[in-house]
C-alpha cells in the first residue's frame, strides 16, 4: 500500500529490475512520429536531467524488450538486442594517458567496455531463452563459442556458460591492474568493437532463427568520459560492424565534438542520427499528454480511485497501443480527468480572488492610488471607490495603465467607468480583443502577488501550469505532484481516499513554490560550476523580478533576454563557458527568436531562464516579453562581480517605478561578515 | 520599532519548522514526538511569536544519544589518554587504553564517578554512567558513586567525573564540598569532563576548585546566549541584526507571562538539550510545562 | 595501525612533541592557521618538504621532485626518514594519503605525527552575493573534475554496487553533486556523517543546515564522529566495513568531505584496508577562507602495528 504522495517520489531507472522498468516506462508519442533505430546507423540520444534519458535507454535493453511479461515478440528484436553500459566514470579517469600511457589507456578502456557489454550479452542469452516470441519460444541452451573468442578470453570451455563464469575474474584482473599497474600483471586486452561482433557471429550459429542476430550497445553518460575514451567509442561509430551498432547518450551541449582517434569527424546523417528527447517532448502538447498519463499511472499504482475509463495502464508500455493513445478522444478525456484533479484557476477566478483577499486588495488599492497620483487625479477620485467586484480584471489592469506616463492626458478613469457600467464589449479599451486586459492582466496579477512573496501564488496552480513550469522535465513534474499531494493528503494511502481526488489551488500554489525553491537551491550541485550557475540564475531571476515589480507593467511579463546575433559572438570566453554550463544543466535554454518585435530583421538569440524557477522569483513562466541586452551587459550578468551587476541592474530597470522596501531574497542565514 | 519579523525573514518560520520535522523524522533530534512538537508550536500565536520560535529552534544545540556516544568517545579517545599521561599513566596506544577500560579490573588506575546534582536526585549523573558503559564500553566495575571513593585502594590514580552540563559551576562545587573531593588531591588526579560547559562555570571552578582538572567536550560562551547583542552594536540582537535586544526580551517576557512561565529561567539563557534531560540554564520556553506546552523535557 | 596520541597542545607544548626527520606540508599561505601550522611543523623537523598532488597527472611533487603515484617508493628512497611529520592543516587528503602510502613501503616504517590547527572562524560569503542554505560560506573557488585516486580506486559495476559513507562539513553541495552524478546507479546505500562534537558549538548546526536536503533522501542514514577525532572516523569505517554483505552491495566508497581530522582517519583506514575506495573532488581553496588560530591538535600513529 502506498501513500499517494510517495508514488510520485523520484524513481530512478537504475533502481528498477528490468520487469519493473518495463511497467514504469511510458512509450512517448514521438515513437509514432519517428522511427527509432530504423536503420543500422548509430544514434545519439540527447537529453538533460529528468527528461527520461536513462529510462529510455533501459527500455531498449534486452531485459525490457525480451521481458517474459511481453507477448508476441517479433523476430526482428533478435537483430538488435539492446545492451547497456553506464561507465564508472571515476574509474575510467584512471584509464588515461597520465596513468597508463596513451596506447594502453585506450586499449584498457576498450577492454573495459568489452567486458561489461559481454556481461550484459550473456544475460541477453538468458533473456532470449525466456522470451515469448510470436514464432514461439527459442531455446538456445548453452551456445558454443568459436575457438578464437575462447582463446582471447581464456575460457575453460568454448561455451557461453564458461564465458559468464570467467567475466567476473577478467574484471577483477582489469581492476587490479589499473589500480596498481606495477604490482599487477597486465591482462590480455580485447577490443569491444571486435569481440562483440565475434560473439554475435558465434550466437548466429546456435540456431537458424538466430541467423541475423545483432547487438545494439547503448553507452550512457557519454559526456563524462575523457576525450580519449570518447574517441574509442567514435571509432566504433565511424566504422560500424554488421552485428553491432553503437549508440551514445549525453546531455545536449555537453559534447561539442565527436571525433575519432584518427581525427575524422562523426557526421550527422551519414554516421549517426539524433534523437533530441527534450525537443521531441516539447512538440505539440505531447508533454502534457505524457505528464497526464504519468500522473494517472502513479495514481493507479497507489490504488487511488480516479475517473477515466479510457485510460488503460497496461497500454502505456508498448508502442503497439500508441494509436489508441494518440486519438483525440483519449487525449481529451485523460487531460480532462487530470485537470479536474489539479484544477487551474482562470485569470478571472484569480482576479476575483484578489479583490476578495484583504492584503491583495490593499496592494491593488495602493497601486491604483499611486497611479492616480501620477495622473494628477488624487484629489478627484479615491482608489478604493474604483475597485469593482463584478469586473475585477478591469480594476486590476486599471492599476497598471494608470501608472504609465505614456497614458497621461487620456481619460482612463472615464473609459474604465464606461466599461464597468456597460459590461464587456468589443469596443472599449479594456475588454476588446488585444485590449488592456488581454495584454496586461497576467503581468498585473504577477505584480500584485510579487508584493506578497510568502503568499502562495495561485497563478502557478493547475495541471496545465505545472506542465508549463516543468516542460520538458518529467522529474520536475513529478516533484510538483509529489509536493502537492503530500501537502494535501500527507501520508494517506491511496486506498483510504475519501471522495474524489482533488487538490485545492492554494495547496498546489504552495507546492509550486516549495518545489521551485528547492530546485533552485539545488543548482549548487550541478556540475563543478554549481556556484557560478547559482549566481547567474540568481542574477537573472532578480532582473526579471525587478521588471515584474514595476507598477506600470509597461512591458509585462519580461522573463527572458536576447542578444543580437552580431553581439553574441562578442561575449568573453568566460561568459561563453558559463553560458554553456547553464545550457548543459538546463538552467538556461537558448533559442533563436521566432518572432521579432521590431520591424528590422535583426537575428536574435533568446536566453530563457528555466520556467521551473519562476515561482521562486514570483515571475511569469509564459514566454512573452524579453529585454535585449548588449554583449557587455550579458558579460556582466554572466561573469562579472556582484557590484558590477548591481550597476547594470540599475541601468536596465527604472527603479523609480517600484515600491520601496520590497522583500528581497533573504541574505545569508548567518548574516554578513564573520561567523 | 517594536519587535517585528524582518522583511527578509518572512519565510523563516516555515523553513525552520519543516527542517525540524525532518530532524525529528530522521532521529537526529530524539525523544520528541511530532505530536509534542505540534503542541509546542501552539504556544506561539502571532507571526512575531512564530518568528521567535523559529530562531529558538534554529539555535538549539541538541544532543541525541548517539551524539552523546560520540562525545563519550571523545573523552575516552582524546581527553583521558592525554590527561592520564600527564600524571604518568601511560598506555601503549589509545586502543590499549580503551581495551583496558572495557576490561576493568580491580587494579585499573581509573574510576568514573557519578556526579549527583544537589536538588535533582542524580538523574543525569546516573544516565551518563549508563551511557559510559553502553556506548563507551566502560566496564561496570569502574563506575562508582561518590561515597565509594574513600574505600578505593592506592592503585586508583585518577577519578573521572562525567556530567552533561557545567553551567555556573555551583552544582559541582556543592557536590565537591559534600564529598570532600579536595581531600583526594594528594592521592589521585581529579578530572571533570562535562559534555557541555559554560565559560563562566569554568572560571568559577578554576577559582573554587583549583585542584580540579576540567576538560569539557564542548565549551559555550557569551556568544551562544540567545539574547546576545552584536559586538559592534550591543543593543542590536546579533541573531538577526535587525531587532533590538531589549525588544526581543520584552517580547519573550510577554509570551512567557501569557504562558505562565519564567522568561529567563536560571539566567544563562542558553539553548542546549540532551536526549535524557534539559539543563536548567536552557531557556524555560523550551521545557516549561503547564499551562505552557513543552518541547524538551527537563 | 595504532593510534598513540590525540592531544590538544599549547603553542609551547607543540614545540616539544619531538624531533622529526622530515616535515611535509602543503599550501601554507592560505590563511592564518595554515601559516601557523606549517611553522609549528617546520620548527620540529630537520628537513622541510612542500608537497603538491597533481590530480590530472597522478603525480606527487615533493620538495621539487615529481614522482608518479605509481612510483611512490622513489619518494622514501630519496627522502629516508625514521620519523615523519605531516601538517594536516595544509596538506590535502590525497597528499596525506600518498605520503603515508609511500612511507608505509619503507622498512622499517617511520614514526608518524600530525599537526592540525583549528581556525577561529570561516569566512562568510560577500554581502550581496547569492546565498542559499549550504552556500553561506565562501570556501572554495570550484572543484576539479573528479578522478578516482589511483592505488585506492575500485571499479563499480552492475554487480559491484557500493555503500557510500560521506563525512560532511559546511559545503552542502559537495556530496549532493556526487550523488546527483551517480543518480542512484552505483551507490545503493548512503551514510552521512556529521562532525559532532564539533570544533565549536553551533558549527554543527551549520553543517546540518547545509546538508538538510540529504536527510530527505531514501536509503540514507546518519552517523556521528568527533570533528577532531581521527580515531573515531577510523572506527566508524571499521564498523561499516563489517557491515558489507557478499552479494552485489560489496564495495565501500568513502567521501572525506568533512574536517581534516576526519579525513586523516579516513586516509589511515584506507591504508590498511583495500576494500575501501576513497573519492575526492579536489576543491580549489580560496585564500583567507578561514581566519584566526584556535586549538592545536597533535596526533601520533604507529604505522607498523
Amino acid at each position: 500500500m502506498t501513500a499517494i504522495a510517495d508514488a510520485f517520489l523520484n524513481i530512478r531507472a537504475d533502481h528498477l529490475a528490468s520487469d519493473a522498468l518495463f511497467s514504469q516506462f511510458i512509450v512517448p508519442p514521438f515513437f509514432k512520429r519517428k522511427s527509432i533505430f530504423a536503420d543500422r546507423r548509430s544514434v545519439r540520444i540527447l537529453g538533460g536531467r529528468g527528461c527520461g534519458k536513462t529510462m529510455f535507454l533501459r527500455y531498449f535493453n534486452h531485459g525490457s524488450s525480451l521481458n517474459p511479461i511481453r507477448e508476441e515478440i517479433p523476430e526482428s528484436e533478435l537483430e538488435s538486442i539492446g545492451l547497456y553500459l553506464r561507465p564508472d566514470t571515476g574509474f575510467c579517469g584512471l584509464m588515461t594517458a597520465p596513468w597508463l600511457g596513451e596506447q594502453r589507456a585506450k586499449l584498457a578502456f576498450s577492454h573495459y567496455v568489452a567486458l561489461n557489454l559481454l556481461v550484459d550479452a550473456c544475460r541477453a542469452v538468458s533473456s532470449i531463452n525466456q522470451a515469448n516470441f510470436a514464432l514461439g519460444r527459442l531455446n538456445l541452451g548453452d551456445p558454443g563459442l568459436s575457438a578464437a573468442l575462447a582463446h582471447q578470453l581464456r575460457l575453460k570451455e568454448p561455451k557461453v556458460s564458461a564465458l559468464e563464469a570467467e567475466l567476473e575474474m577478467r574484471l577483477v584482473e582489469l581492476e587490479d591492474w589499473v589500480r596498481n599497474p606495477k604490482a599487477n600483471a597486465e591482462p590480455t586486452l580485447v577490443s569491444f568493437a571486435s569481440v562483440l561482433p565475434r560473439l554475435a557471429g558465434d550466437l548466429a550459429k546456435a540456431h537458424p532463427r538466430m541467423a541475423r542476430v545483432g547487438f545494439r550497445a547503448f553507452i550512457d553518460e557519454f559526456e563524462n568520459l575523457p576525450g580519449a575514451h570518447r574517441e574509442v567509442i567514435c571509432d566504433a561509430i565511424k566504422h560500424p560492424s554488421l552485428q553491432m551498432a553503437v549508440h551514445i547518450a549525453y546531455k545536449k551541449h555537453a559534447v561539442i565534438d565527436l571525433k575519432t582517434s584518427s581525427d575524422e569527424r562523426i557526421v550527422e546523417f551519414h554516421d549517426l542520427t539524433t534523437i533530441d528527447l527534450e525537443a521531441e517532448l516539447a512538440t505539440g502538447g505531447e508533454f502534457e499528454l505524457l505528464a497526464a498519463e504519468l500522473f494517472l499511472l502513479r495514481a493507479h499504482q497507489a490504488d487511488t480511485p480516479y475517473n477515466c475509463p479510457v485510460f488503460k495502464p497496461e497500454k502505456l508500455h508498448d508502442a503497439r497501443h500508441l494509436e489508441y493513445r494518440l486519438s483525440k478522444q483519449y487525449r481529451e478525456q485523460v487531460l480532462r480527468c487530470v485537470r479536474e484533479i489539479l484544477p487551474s484557476p482562470s485569470a478571472t477566478d484569480i482576479s476575483k480572488g484578489v479583490v476578495a483577499d484583504a492584503p491583495l486588495r490593499k496592494r491593488l488599492t495602493d497601486m491604483i492610488q499611486k497611479g492616480l497620483a501620477l495622473q494628477g487625479l488624487e484629489g478627484e477620485v479615491q482608489a478604493a471607490d474604483l475597485i469593482d467586484d463584478k469586473y475585477p480584471q478591469a480594476s486590476i489592469v486599471l492599476g497598471a495603465v494608470l501608472n504609465r506616463r505614456s497614458q497621461a492626458k487620456s481619460d482612463i478613469v472615464g473609459a474604465y467607468r464606461k466599461a464597468i457600467d456597460a459590461g464587456p464589449s468589443d469596443t472599449d479599451p479594456f475588454f476588446k480583443v488585444g485590449g488592456w486586459i488581454d495584454n496586461n492582466l497576467y503581468g498585473s496579477l504577477f505584480y500584485l502577488y510579487a508584493g506578497l512573496p510568502r503568499r502562495p501564488n495561485v497563478m502557478y496552480a493547475g495541471f496545465d501550469r505545472f506542465c508549463m513550469l516543468a516542460d520538458p522535465n518529467l522529474r520536475f513534474f513529478q516533484a510538483l505532484c509529489h509536493a502537492a499531494l503530500l501537502l494535501a493528503f500527507e501520508r494517506t494511502n491511496g486506498k483510504d481516499m475519501q471522495g474524489q481526488l482533488r487538490v485545492d489551488v492554494d495547496v498546489q500554489a504552495k507546492a509550486a513554490r516549495q518545489v521551485s525553491d528547492k530546485i533552485y537551491q539545488d543548482i549548487l550541485q550541478l556540475g563543478s560550476h554549481g556556484v557560478d550557475l547559482l549566481e547567474v540564475a540568481g542574477r537573472l531571476g532578480r532582473l526579471f523580478q525587478a521588471f515584474n515589480r514595476r507598477r506600470s507593467q509597461s512591458e509585462p511579463e519580461v522573463n527572458h533576454f536576447s542578444i543580437d546575433h552580431a553581439e553574441r559572438h562578442q561575449l568573453s570566453p568566460q561568459a561563453e563557458r558559463i553560458l554553456r554550463e547553464a545550457k548543459i544543466w538546463s538552467v538556461l535554454y537558448e533559442e533563436t527568436d521566432t518572432k521579432n518585435k521590431s520591424d528590422y530583421d535583426i537575428a536574435q538569440t533568446d536566453l530563457i531562464l528555466n520556467p521551473i524557477y519562476a515561482p521562486h522569483f514570483s515571475i511569469s513562466y509564459r514566454k512573452r516579453r524579453k529585454v535585449t541586452l548588449s554583449a557587455s551587459h550579458t558579460d556582466v550578468l554572466l561573469s562579472k562581480s556582484a557590484q558590477h551587476y548591481e550597476a547594470v541592474l540599475k541601468e536596465l530597470v527604472n527603479f523609480g517605478d517600484q515600491d520601496p522596501g520590497q522583500a528581497e531574497d533573504r541574505p545569508g542565514l548567518f548574516g554578513q561578515g564573520r561567523l | 520599532m517594536a519587535f517585528h519579523v524582518p522583511a527578509a525573514d518572512e519565510g523563516l518560520f516555515e523553513e525552520v519548522e519543516s527542517r525540524f520535522r525532518l530532524l525529528l523524522a530522521k532521529h537526529i533530534v530524539t525523544g520528541i514526538t511530532e505530536f509534542q512538537f505540534n503542541k509546542w508550536l501552539t504556544n506561539f500565536l502571532t507571526d512575531e511569536d512564530r518568528y521567535l520560535a523559529a530562531r529558538l529552534l534554529e539555535n538549539l544545540t541538541f544532543r541525541s544519544q548517539e551524539m552523546v556516544g560520540s562525545a563519550i568517545a571523545h573523552i575516552l579517545q582524546c581527553i583521558l589518554p592525554a590527561e592520564l599521561r600527564r600524571v604518568g599513566l601511560r598506555f601503549p596506544s589509545i586502543e590499549d587504553f580503551m581495551q583496558a577500560v572495557s576490561a576493568g579490573g580491580a587494579h585499573h588506575p581509573v574510576r568514573f564517578v557519578e556526579v549527583e546534582g544537589g536538588n535533582q536526585p542524580g538523574k543525569s549523573g546516573a544516565v551518563l554512567m549508563r551511557e559510559l558503559h553502553r556506548l563507551g564500553n566502560v566496564h561496570n566495575g569502574l563506575l562508582i558513586k561518590a561515597q565509594d571513593i574513600k574505600g578505593l585502594t592506592g592503585s586508583v590514580k585518577a577519578l573521572v567525573f562525567v556530567d552533561d552540563m557545567l553551567g555556573t559551576g555551583t552544582q559541582f562545587i556543592a557536590f565537591a564540598k559534600a564529598n570532600h573531593l579536595a581531600d583526594e588531591t594528594g592521592k589521585r588526579k581529579l578530572i571533570y569532563c562535562p559534555l557541555a560547559a559554560y565559560s563562566d562555570g569554568l572560571k568559577n571552578l578554576a577559582n573554587e576548585c583549583p585542584w580540579l582538572v576540567v576538560c569539557p567536550v564542548e565549551v559555550f560562551g557569551p556568544k551562544h546566549r540567545f539574547f546576545r547583542g552584536e559586538d559592534a552594536r550591543p543593543e542590536v540582537w546579533s541573531i538577526d541584526r535587525v531587532n533590538l535586544v531589549a525588544e526581543v526580551r520584552a517580547h519573550m517576557e510577554m509570551m512567557c507571562k501569557r504562558g505562565g512561565i519564567s522568561s529567563s529561567g536560571y539566567g544563562l539563557e542558553l539553548l542546549i538539550g540532551f536526549h535524557h534531560a534539559t539543563p536548567n540554564n536552557t531557556l524555560p520556553v523550551m521545557y516549561a510545562k503547564t499551562p505552557w506546552n513543552h518541547l524538551l523535557v527537563r | 595501525m595504532r593510534f598513540l596520541r590525540q592531544d590538544i597542545v599549547s603553542e609551547g607544548e607543540a614545540a616539544h612533541v619531538g624531533q622529526f626527520d622530515v616535515a611535509f606540508f602543503g599550501r601554507d599561505d592560505l590563511d592564518d592557521r595554515s601559516r601557523h601550522s606549517a611553522a609549528l611543523s617546520r620548527a620540529v623537523a630537520r628537513r622541510h618538504c612542500p608537497v603538491r598532488y597533481d590530480a590530472a597527472a597522478f603525480t606527487l611533487t615533493v620538495d621539487g621532485q615529481t614522482v608518479s603515484v605509481n612510483d611512490l617508493e622513489d619518494l622514501f628512497r630519496s627522502i629516508r626518514a625514521q620519523s615523519i611529520l605531516l601538517d594536516a592543516t595544509t596538506l590535502e587528503f590525497p597528499e596525506i594519503l600518498y605520503v603515508l602510502a609511500a612511507y608505509r613501503m619503507q622498512s622499517p616504517r617511520p614514526h608518524c605525527g600530525f599537526f592540525y590547527v583549528e581556525p577561529d572562524g570561516y569566512k562568510l560569503k560577500e554581502a550581496g552575493a547569492h546565498v542559499v542554505p549550504g552556500s553561506a560560506f565562501d570556501l572554495s573557488q570550484g572543484f576539479k573534475e573528479r578522478n578516482s585516486l589511483p592505488l585506492f580506486a575500485r571499479l563499480l559495476s552492475d554487480t559491484n554496487k557500493a555503500h557510500l559513507i560521506a563525512f560532511l562539513g559546511f559545503e552542502g553541495d559537495r556530496l549532493m553533486r556526487e550523488l546527483d552524478g551517480d543518480d542512484g546507479h552505483f551507490y545503493r546505500r548512503v551514510s552521512i556523517v556529521f562532525g559532532i562534537p564539533p570544533f565549536q558549538p553551533s558549527w554543527d548546526l551549520h553543517a546540518l543546515m547545509a546538508n538538510s536536503s540529504l536527510l530527505e533522501r531514501q536509503n540514507t542514514n546518519v552517523l556521528y564522529c568527533g570533528a577532531n577525532n581521527p580515531l573515531s572516523a577510523y572506527r566508524l569505517l571499521h564498523e561499516a566495513h563489517a557491515g558489507i554483505a557478499a552479494g552485489d552491495l560489496n564495495r565501500l566508497v568513502v567521501a572525506p568531505f568533512g574536517t581534516k581530522p576526519m579525513a586523516l582517519g579516513v586516509a589511515l583506514y584506507c591504508l590498511d584496508n583495500e576494500v575501501l575506495s576513497p573519492i575526492y573532488d579536489h576543491p580549489v581553496r580560496k585564500p583567507d577562507r578561514t581566519f584566526g588560530v584556535n586549538r592545536r591538535h597533535w596526533y601520533e600513529v604507529d604505522l607498523a602495528r
